[in-house]
């Protein structure tokens, strides 16, 4: 099925079979890495892009659902420089390994894009979705503190 | 200049932040195809036929192997940490070595996950459907999943070689000494208890690549290993055959490990061979499914402890029997990590006379056993905390007083722990004088009663330990049935302009080592750790090393780094005195520059030195031009890093949920290079070890299906999860290095579990519940609630 | 996954003739169930027929009656951050249930219409608000049933031919709160109680609609636990509440059965905080 949307800020046209997700698709036909499949089955979040104006899991989503819509992953986060939020998970070591901080970095975008003085409990709830067997999420928790109150 | 201390943001970050970090299943190589496998849908059973021309047949298919196809081109894995001095059983290997199973399954599935063909197409969906269509003829066959069941007589029986499935009988102590003791106390606790299987799980499952070059006949592993050098060398001698030359082991960034990176796994040979048979490279990429089947699994023990005490808080005597349950095949190391760093371990940081501990090593239809953060010392230290927590109570004390009262002295170093550990240095007493005062240990009374109107039920619980750590001294590990040297090494090259090359022998799978490791180059060489790259995980690139597991890279590896930097400027001292016309001993060397005491206006800086030495222009007699230097440290000891955790829990009486609402770690792990990755490890293990506590097992069916095989039925620790943690360091430097380190990267799981099993048991006492196994889920606790009410 | 055929029609129509002339063919909502169970192979669909292009089953309408009329195709997300949904009384109850969806993404994704048909929490909110589901086949044939009728196994459920356009929920004015324990792996609940509740002017409870959801069984009303929230909720104890719960792997039915009266304690008590 032919499919054209724009990904990161890219017209993208291309032909899917339907049953490809989302996440498949970003990495195998658009080369863009850094989502990945941890689970397939939805719990781990390092498979988090933005569709349209939000964040969702894309190893639950086809591809062809993204038909005509906006895909940023998260190559298309940082706009030269990193952003905020980036920069603050850089500063407060909220990475480790790196595997689960492409969905982190998607899933905290969109938190604050939508709310963007959480509390304590809304940041946490904002990353629900997304695992991290490295830092233990202090690191992370850390890092939005920081770029939402200016104190980690 | 001080790096070595300073919280230097990790240099690989930012590129993990954009997403551009290239770990192994994000490799492509050119004309790639990749292999899917089939593994056992049966936890025992019998292969009496494969049928794979469906499959052959396939849209994209390449090739279906099986162990047929592989006889003859590939030997079974070997298995290099055995249970040390005592007789063992292992599969057969060709070469007369442990070994450690086929590569796929040779007539027979042990375990429910195991490889039995693999297909290799030009896609990966191609080489999925195509392994659906492979037709495998089973018979089932009675199966065993646990270890005193499979040493029973008539327990079905996995291997020719291996008689009633016992690999080892493994002791260490004084068996007769400890059963005096206990005959002869005032007091006696036992205790029963069963340290749960954990699956792992790092977020990134592991990956293979291989390639073969026809015309150099150079065979590329890009994997997730944790131990390139040692990989490439028992892998092309022990299980392809092929020159040690004719091997490159890549491992591109890791995602995560924690114990189970660092064995070989069937894909590693079959993609080689496969690559080499095919003339295309050849990639495989595990899925969570697939991972939570076949990587190796942690823990596992089933423990009986026996201590023995005086009226008053003295122990003097302690014997515990554990089951370990290996799985059906020995993993590359697992059968050590269960007997060694379990048994030895289990005096914990106390002074206790008469100690003796056997395991019985075993094997069973269940994934293989390899390591999990803090793997062993975990283990001992669960269960030696709760009978210690047991015994305060059977004798009206304090569990914290009674810890106190038998540490090791602060003045005893070194000690002798009786099994085989001699403890280097430390303050075991002041650092759980911290955690109790973090916590607020004090006042758990005044907590416990506000909680009461709350409706909850409070308890706190001590955790201390001491865990063997930098793996280790060669020799000694030799003794521990280690085969295979246990060194590190690096090298510094010093470019002429004064930049610096450090690669080490370690892999980093998140632990910052580019980072940190050019902190300690940078600090011993007095420049800023900006002009210094670090290099790893490729055995073309890097010196010889034996890769990152045992809280070794930065115990045994950064000693290395830091020897060479010294070597470094030794020569580099040598060679301006020879300049500035001076005996070497006038020569100091601080802040990047040579000086000469007493000459103010003679100085060359690092930078000269180096530019110097390139140009090799009227050196000293005898030196040789340039700056590059490799060291090895093989350390005379292992290292032991200690600390106390004290959690505080409170249980909702009417649901049975536990909340862990306080947590105090105080660790010491020597001088910390990097402050802020330091932390980083702690925290990490702390949730690691509360996700075993409150939520995580691999549960099998007596059939040897796993029950928990992803992660909609694994639960691992979410960010809600994370309870408040004040964290806190003692600074006891270790005689073992010249930095003085100890490990630090899997330490803080230690105690966890016994800290909070201790304050979920607290909590419940005065319910008159005595003991509960791990994980404290509600409705466990409710149920246990609900009995100790009748 | 398997492959299979997709289309995504732009009118409803167009979407109610595809479902009723391919067998087997099923209405995708967000996904978030069925693509889960698409890639398991619990279940085979030659063709999914994507609800996601009709802008006619998106958001909330207020109808002449106070009647709050809920798109079928309104994500969770959207639904708790719908204007006319947060000054209704509905508001707290459904953000309660719509918090129990495991994170912010499914919640982006789920859609009302899957969650009722799902039969967990936010089903369980519906039944006891006297939510309705609006349903739609071919020719222009249509019908209402409540949800707790349609989630009943005791009625036929959804034809394979049939769609839920909307989710009616009418203006009343009772007080609504609901209360779960998640299981750690999905976060789904082990147990979920939803309640309505209306008070006399004295305080003591008037009526009281209880709904449960947990394991396998779907979202349900319980008039045990409802005769019992209704008389003195405090002193509930032993309710015949054994056979209500089914035990799997998670939890056991015994221990659902003890959740559903400590959980719907803890909701009335909440609804009643919510009244004043
Ligand atoms: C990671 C993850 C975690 C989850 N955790 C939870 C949880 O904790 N609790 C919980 O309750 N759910 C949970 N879910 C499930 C999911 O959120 C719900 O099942 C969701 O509400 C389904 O909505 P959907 O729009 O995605 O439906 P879909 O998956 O698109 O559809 C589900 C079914 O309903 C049918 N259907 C959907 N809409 C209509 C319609 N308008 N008319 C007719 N038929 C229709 C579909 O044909 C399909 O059979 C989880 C899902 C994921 C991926
Ligand atoms: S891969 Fe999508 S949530 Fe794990
Ligand atoms: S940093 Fe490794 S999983 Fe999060």
């Amino acid at each position: 099925m032919q499919i054209s949307l724009m990904v990161n800020g890219v017209s993208v046209e291309t032909t899917v079979l339907p049953h490809v997700l989302l996440v498949d698709m970003l990495r195998d036909t658009c080369g863009l890495t850094g989502a990945k499949v941890g689970c397939g089955t939805g719990q781990c979040g390092t498979c988090v892009v933005q569709l349209g104006d939000r964040s969702v899991k894309g190893c639950q989503v086809l591809a062809v659902q993204a038909d005509g819509a906006e895909v940023t992953t998260v190559e298309g986060v940082a706009n030269g420089e990193l952003t905020p939020l980036q920069q603050a998970l850089w500063e407060e070591h909220g990475v480790q390994c790196g595997f689960c901080t492409p969905g982190m970095v998607m899933a905290l975008t969109d938190l604050l894009e939508h709310e963007p003085a959480p509390d304590e409990q809304a940041i946490r709830a904002g990353i629900a979705g997304n695992m991290c067997r490295c830092t233990g999420y202090g690191g992370v928790l850390r890092a939005v503190r920081k770029v939402v109150g200016g104190k980690p | 200049m001080t790096a070595f201390g300073a919280d230097l943001k990790d240099r690989e970050v930012p590129g993990m932040l954009r997403g551009a970090t290239a770990f192994t299943a994000d490799i492509s190589l050119p004309r790639m195809l990749h292999l899917a496998f089939v593994r056992s849908e049966h936890g025992h059973a019998r292969i009496d036929s494969i049928d794979t021309a469906q499959a052959a047949a396939m849209p994209g298919v390449v090739t279906v192997v099986t162990q047929e196809d592989l006889a003859g081109a590939l030997m079974p894995m070997p298995c290099i940490w055995i249970p040390g001095g005592v007789e063992s059983h292992f599969p057969p290997h060709p070469y007369g070595v442990p070994g450690a199973g086929t590569v796929l399954a040779d007539g027979v599935v042990r375990f429910i996950g195991e490889p039995v063909a693999a297909v290799v197409a030009e896609t990966v969906e191609q080489a999925d459907e195509a392994a659906r269509a492979v037709v495998v003829g089973y018979t089932p066959l009675p199966a065993v999943t646990e270890p005193q069941a499979a040493l029973a007589d008539g327990a079905p029986q996995l291997h020719e070689a291996v008689p009633n499935n016992l690999n080892a009988l493994w002791t260490c102590g004084n068996a007769e000494a400890a059963d005096a003791a206990i005959a002869a106390a005032e007091v006696v606790v036992e205790l029963d208890l069963y340290n749960q299987r954990t699956i792992n799980n790092p977020m990134e499952p592991r990956a293979a690549i291989g390639d073969y070059d026809p015309i150099t006949e150079e065979y590329t592993l890009y994997a997730t290993t944790q131990s390139p050098h040692n990989h490439r060398f028992l892998l092309s001698a022990l299980v392809l055959g092929i020159p040690f030359n004719k091997l490159r082991v890549i491992a591109p960034p890791i995602g995560g490990s924690f114990g189970t990176k660092g064995y070989l796994y069937p894909d590693m040979p079959l993609v080689l061979h496969l690559a080499h048979k095919l003339g295309r490279p050849v990639r495989w990429a595990d899925t969570r499914e697939g991972l939570m089947r076949s990587t190796v699994q942690g823990r596992d023990h089933r423990q009986h402890i026996t201590l023995a005490g005086t009226r008053d808080g003295r122990i003097t005597g302690l014997r515990c029997t554990s089951y370990a349950n290996l799985g059906a095949y020995p993993s590359t190391i697992g059968p050590g990590v269960a007997t060694a760093l379990m048994g030895r371990s289990i005096t914990g940081p106390y002074e206790i006379a008469s100690a003796f501990c056997e395991v019985h090593a075993v094997f069973t239809n269940t994934v293989p056993l390899g390591a999990q953060r803090g793997s062993g010392r975990a283990e001992a230290t669960m269960i030696t905390e709760r009978v210690i927590d047991l015994y305060a109570r059977e004798i009206g004390a304090d569990p914290a007083d009674v810890r106190l009262r038998n540490m090791v002295p602060p003045d005893r170093f070194p000690y002798d722990n009786g099994l085989g550990w001699t403890y280097d240095s430390g303050d075991y007493p002041a650092a759980l004088r911290r955690a109790l005062e973090l916590a607020g240990y004090h006042k758990a009374e005044v907590l416990r009663r506000e909680a009461r109107e709350r409706g909850k039920l409070l308890g706190i619980g001590v955790g201390s330990f001491v865990a063997i750590c930098g793996v280790g001294p060669s020799t000694r590990m030799q003794a521990e049935g280690m085969l295979g040297g246990t060194w590190e090494s690096a090298n510094i090259r010093v470019h002429p302009n004064g930049e610096v090359a450090v690669t080490i022998g370690s892999t980093s799978t998140g632990q910052s080592h580019t980072t940190t490791f050019a902190q300690i180059a940078a600090d011993e060489l007095g420049i800023d750790p900006a002009a210094i790259v670090v290099t790893q995980a490729d055995t073309r690139k890097a010196p010889y090393g034996q890769g990152t597991y045992g809280s070794r890279s930065y115990s045994v590896g950064g000693p290395a780094v830091a020897i060479a930097a010294r070597q470094v400027i030794a020569k580099m001292r040598t060679a301006a005195a020879h300049f500035m016309g001076v005996s070497e001993d006038l020569i100091e060397y601080a802040d990047g520059t040579f000086t000469v005491q007493g000459k103010e206006d003679a100085a060359k800086s690092f930078q000269d030195m180096a530019m110097a030495l390139w140009y090799g222009w009227s050196l000293p007699p005898g030196m040789e031009p340039t700056v590059d230097v490799t060291t090895f440290f093989d350390p005379p000891d292992f290292n032991y890093p200690f600390g106390s955790h004290v959690a505080v829990v409170e249980i909702d009486e009417n649901t049975g949920q536990v909340e862990v609402v306080d947590y105090a770690a105080v660790h010491d792990v020597g001088p910390v290079g990097n402050p802020m990755v330091v932390t980083g490890q702690f925290e990490g293990s702390i949730v690691h070890g509360l996700g075993q506590a409150l939520m995580e097992q691999a549960r099998y069916d007596a059939t040897g299906a796993l029950l928990s095989a992803d992660l909609t039925t694994y639960a691992m620790p979410r960010a809600h999860d994370l309870p408040p943690l004040e964290l806190d360091r003692t600074v006891t430097p270790s005689p073992h290095n010249p930095l003085g380190v100890k490990g630090a990267g899997e330490i803080a799981t230690v105690p966890v579990t016994a800290a909070v099993a201790n304050a979920v048991c607290d909590a419940l006492r005065e319910l008159g519940v005595r003991h509960i196994d791990m994980p404290f889920t509600p409705e466990k606790i409710w149920r246990a609630i609900n009995e100790a009410k009748g | 996954m398997e492959r299979l055929e997709y289309t995504a029609p732009s009118s409803l129509d167009d979407a109610l003739e595809a479902l009723h002339a391919n067998p087997g063919a099923r209405p995708l909502a967000g996904g978030h169930s069925l693509i889960l169970d698409l890639k398991s192979r619990v279940r085979r669909v030659p063709l999914l027929v994507d609800l996601g292009r009709l802008a006619e089953l998106r958001g909330v309408r207020r109808r002449p009656r106070g009647e709050l009329e809920i798109g079928s195709m309104t994500t969770i997300t959207e639904l708790v951050a719908d204007p006319l949904v947060r000054q209704s009384h509905v508001h707290g109850l459904l953000s309660d249930a719509a918090a129990t969806l495991p994170d912010a993404q499914v919640r982006n994704r789920g859609t009302i219409g899957g969650a009722v048909l799902a039969g967990t929490d936010v089903a369980a909110a519906l039944i006891v608000l006297d939510a309705e589901t609006h349903i739609r086949s071919r020719d222009g044939r249509h019908r209402r049933i409540s949800v707790e009728d349609l989630l009943d196994p005791a009625t036929p459920g959804l034809a394979p031919d049939e769609v839920i356009t909307a989710v009616g929920v009418s203006a009343a004015t009772a007080s609504g709160a609901h209360e779960r324990q998640p299981e750690p792996a999905t976060l789904t609940s082990l147990c979920g109680v939803a309640v309505s509740v209306t008070f006399r002017a004295d305080g003591a409870i008037d009526t009281c609609k209880v709904a449960v959801c947990g394991g396998r069984t779907p979202a349900r009303r319980l008039p045990a636990l409802e005769r019992a929230m209704t008389a003195i909720p405090e002193r509930a104890t032993g309710l015949p509440l054994d056979d209500v719960f089914e035990s799997d792997d998670v939890a056991s039915g015994e221990y659902r059965a003890h959740l559903a009266l400590v959980l719907a304690k803890r909701a009335v008590a909440r609804a009643r905080d919510r009244a004043i």
